[in-house]
């Protein structure tokens, strides 16, 4: 399947300046096409963990490409990627990030309509991203900044006032891509199609009615955006279980223990954000609420199934997400600057286990500095910190050096270092960063560009 | 912006033209302002301007590296000029855009839009004194150049290469990179034709030149306007230079005001 798609992207890629100019062509109109794309070598190595099942060290090829063809007032915009893993091959696939056509009307373009996937991204922060929740995630990349699959989005925007709104129809459901059980970001287990779950009951089906509305505005200096969503949830599965059988004097037991799926619950969220730039910090809020599809379906939590205390769920619980920082850039007469970044997030409406199995920052506070030389060559250090305020022995720390190298290459190169108890008043956690436990890693990246 | 830049920079030489009605009763203050005045008044009405950039570094053993860029300005009646720029190159940061809307008085206000996020990210304006893509450029010479953030004082008049020219020392009246700057305007085209950059120990830092003139007739207004296409920066502290360029500039475009907006950057 992962060639299938592969090789449709790459035809598509090939394709598409062909049949867009032909388009240009057919409406006698001034075509312009831009494309730029990236092959990255990837290499990553974690810390060994005594696990024959797991695969201690990543040899990958990345790769990206994207173009924009513009003939009058329409866009055609597309972009992919895809990557094969030498050592595992779980991560091998190909996805679709933009492919929508665009087109602007009206006496000052102020209407417009995109058909089509497209990524989003809604966020002012660096690290925390509460808002950030439309598209699917490959929850096998980068835990800073995890990769985006375009979500298929009918889209109408009209400039209003100082800025503009937006209404965006989803007709389908893609789950993200999650982890396989030799994967050290796993969960120990290979995962099944993943299962909507609506008010209705459970389904398999990827078709899915979802809405959303943004409002953008310029006011006295600041960005400010509101928005609804009404969707399926992206982030927060229950893992396990929703067709088992109570066994006299053995309890509650999967019909089938192999087949554990992941749950995705249809969420409502409604929230806003804000950013403004006062001399040389820049502020930068959002915050929202999230209330989840009741159901009479309820989920067997894997991996508890045959035990007595099995643990079931109706769903993720109703929650809101607060999150909000610095940003402060000093410039050093050598041309060099310096960049402070300070935030903080907070989940609002739980309990404390409940936040843990929520999310993987509950109550954290984020600190980076990014040392940006300015040369030739964009040499940049970036140093990142995220501290669990509720759990004193939870931190994530990132180093990561990056350049230019010969106009046309960069060079990446870091660790990532997870630590957590892993035991919280006498039960093993296994939820928020107590996941990324002892996954610790380096990883070096060389990329060409062109 | 790096047009806004120019234009600033070529409003003050400008400035200088005007030495013709100098008046005795002036202080070198208030006839430094007034130069100032009028190289802005003589770049206003571009209504809206379009061109490609280049960009070249030049390292202290002569390697060339080249920079591509493409920008769009538009005049903006009674406040600052609104600038979009577009990175063609390095490939690395293609389609990232920058746009600026700069404000007479306090800070401009900024956002970047990086294409590998699909995020469009505000960034403070204030810090301007870091290099522009690695050259002998700050963000602070090419960035807003607006002549109430400055004060003037005229020194004196000179020539520069057989043309008459005001000499005027400009300083930054914020936090810059900068302590002063002489400024050599021409009366005729009351345009810079050299600046020199003096750093914060009041030593010379660097000294940029303003080279291929052209006369722009803007049709709509019937107003002509110069401009230099091509500024060359030498940093006489490191021996580094750099090298900017305008191709095919186009004033008095009529441009769309939603292009200058944040929601149209992605």
């Amino acid at each position: 399947m992962q060639k299938v798609v592969f090789i449709f992207t790459s035809l598509f890629f090939f394709l598409l300046p062909t049949s867009s100019y032909a388009v240009g062509a057919l409406f006698q109109q001034e075509v312009s096409h831009t494309s730029r794309g990236e092959v990255r070598f990837e290499s990553r190595h974690f810390l060994k963990d005594d696990n024959l099942e797991t695969e201690d060290a990543g040899v990958g090829l990345f790769s990206r490409l994207e173009t924009r063809t513009s003939w009058g007032d329409f866009d055609l915009n597309f972009s992919g990627y895809g990557r094969v893993d030498h050592k595992d091959e779980s991560r091998s696939f190909a996805t679709l990030e933009d492919a929508y056509l665009s087109y602007r009307y009206g006496s000052a373009f102020e209407y417009g309509l995109k058909l089509g996937y497209q990524v989003f991204n809604w966020s002012v922060m660096d690290a925390f991203y509460p808002i950030d929740r439309i598209n699917s995630r490959n929850f096998d990349s980068s835990p800073e900044q995890l990769e985006k699959m375009g979500e298929l989005t009918v889209e109408f925007n009209m400039d209003v006032w100082d800025g503009d709104f937006s209404l965006y129809y989803f007709p389908s459901f893609q789950g993200p891509r999650l982890p396989s059980s030799s994967n050290r970001f796993g969960s120990g287990f290979n995962l099944y199609s993943a299962r909507v779950v609506e008010s209705d009951g459970v389904k398999s089906s990827r078709g899915a009615d979802q809405f959303g509305l943004r409002l953008y505005q310029f006011i006295g200096g600041a960005d400010i955006e509101f928005h609804y969503l009404n969707h399926i949830d992206r982030f927060n599965p229950i893992v396990g279980y929703h067709e088992f059988s109570e066994v006299p004097l053995v309890g509650i037991i999967p019909d089938n223990s192999d087949i554990i799926r992941p749950y995705f619950y249809r969420v409502q969220q409604s929230g806003l954000s804000l950013q403004k730039a006062f001399g040389p910090t820049v502020f930068k809020f959002e915050g929202l609420y999230r209330w989840y599809a009741e159901s009479d379906e309820k989920v067997l939590i894997a991996p508890n199934s045959i035990v007595q205390n099995s643990e079931f769920s109706n769903g993720p619980k109703d929650h809101g997400e607060i999150a909000f920082g610095l940003d402060y850039t000093y410039g050093l007469f050598s041309g060099h600057d310096l960049n402070i970044l300070l935030e903080y997030s907070t989940l609002l409406g739980l309990n404390r286990r409940e936040r843990q199995e929520t999310s993987i920052f509950q109550n954290d506070l984020f600190f980076g500095l990014r040392y940006s030389f300015n040369d030739i060559n964009s040499k940049e250090i970036l140093m990142t910190s995220i501290f669990d305020l509720e759990r004193s022995e939870e931190f994530l720390l990132g180093l990561k050096y990056s350049q230019r190298l010969a106009e046309v290459w960069g060079i990446d190169l870091g660790l990532q270092w997870f630590n957590a108890s892993g035991v919280e008043e006498g039960r093993q956690v296994g939820a928020g960063l107590d996941s990324l436990k002892n996954d610790q890693y380096f990883f070096l990246n060389i990329t060409r560009y062109f | 912006m790096l047009k806004t830049v120019y234009l600033s920079i070529f409003t003050t030489l400008l400035l200088g033209l005007s030495g013709l009605v100098h008046s005795e009763s002036q202080t070198p203050e208030e006839r430094g302002l007034e130069i100032a005045l009028k190289v802005r008044e003589a770049n206003d009405g571009f209504i809206g301007e379009t061109s490609d950039m280049q960009m070249v570094l030049i390292d202290a053993y002569g390697v060339e590296t080249v920079r591509e860029m493409s920008g769009m300005t538009l005049e903006v009646t009674g406040d600052g000029d609104r600038s979009l720029m577009t990175f063609q190159s390095p490939a690395d940061v293609q389609g990232t855009k920058m746009l600026t809307w700069s404000r007479r008085e306090g800070s401009d206000d900024q956002w970047l839009y990086l294409p590998a996020l699909r995020r469009v990210r505000r960034i403070s304006s204030s810090n301007r004194m870091s290099s522009f893509m690695g050259s002998e450029f700050s963000f602070e010479d090419l960035g807003s150049q607006e002549v109430e953030r400055y004060d003037f004082k005229y020194l004196k008049d000179a020539e520069i290469e057989d043309e008459a020219v005001y000499v005027v020392e400009r300083r930054p009246k914020d936090r810059s990179g900068y302590s002063k700057m002489i400024m050599y305007i021409s009366k005729e085209k009351l345009s810079p034709l050299r600046v020199e950059y003096f750093d914060r120990r009041e030593e010379m830092l660097k000294i940029a030149t303003f080279r291929n003139f052209k006369q722009y007739q803007i049709e709509k207004t019937g107003k002509s306007t110069w401009r230099s296409n091509e500024i060359h920066m030498l940093n006489i502290q490191n021996e580094k230079q750099s090298l900017f360029r305008w191709n095919d500039r186009k004033l008095g475009q009529e441009l769309r005001e939603r292009d200058f907006t944040q929601q149209a950057l992605n």
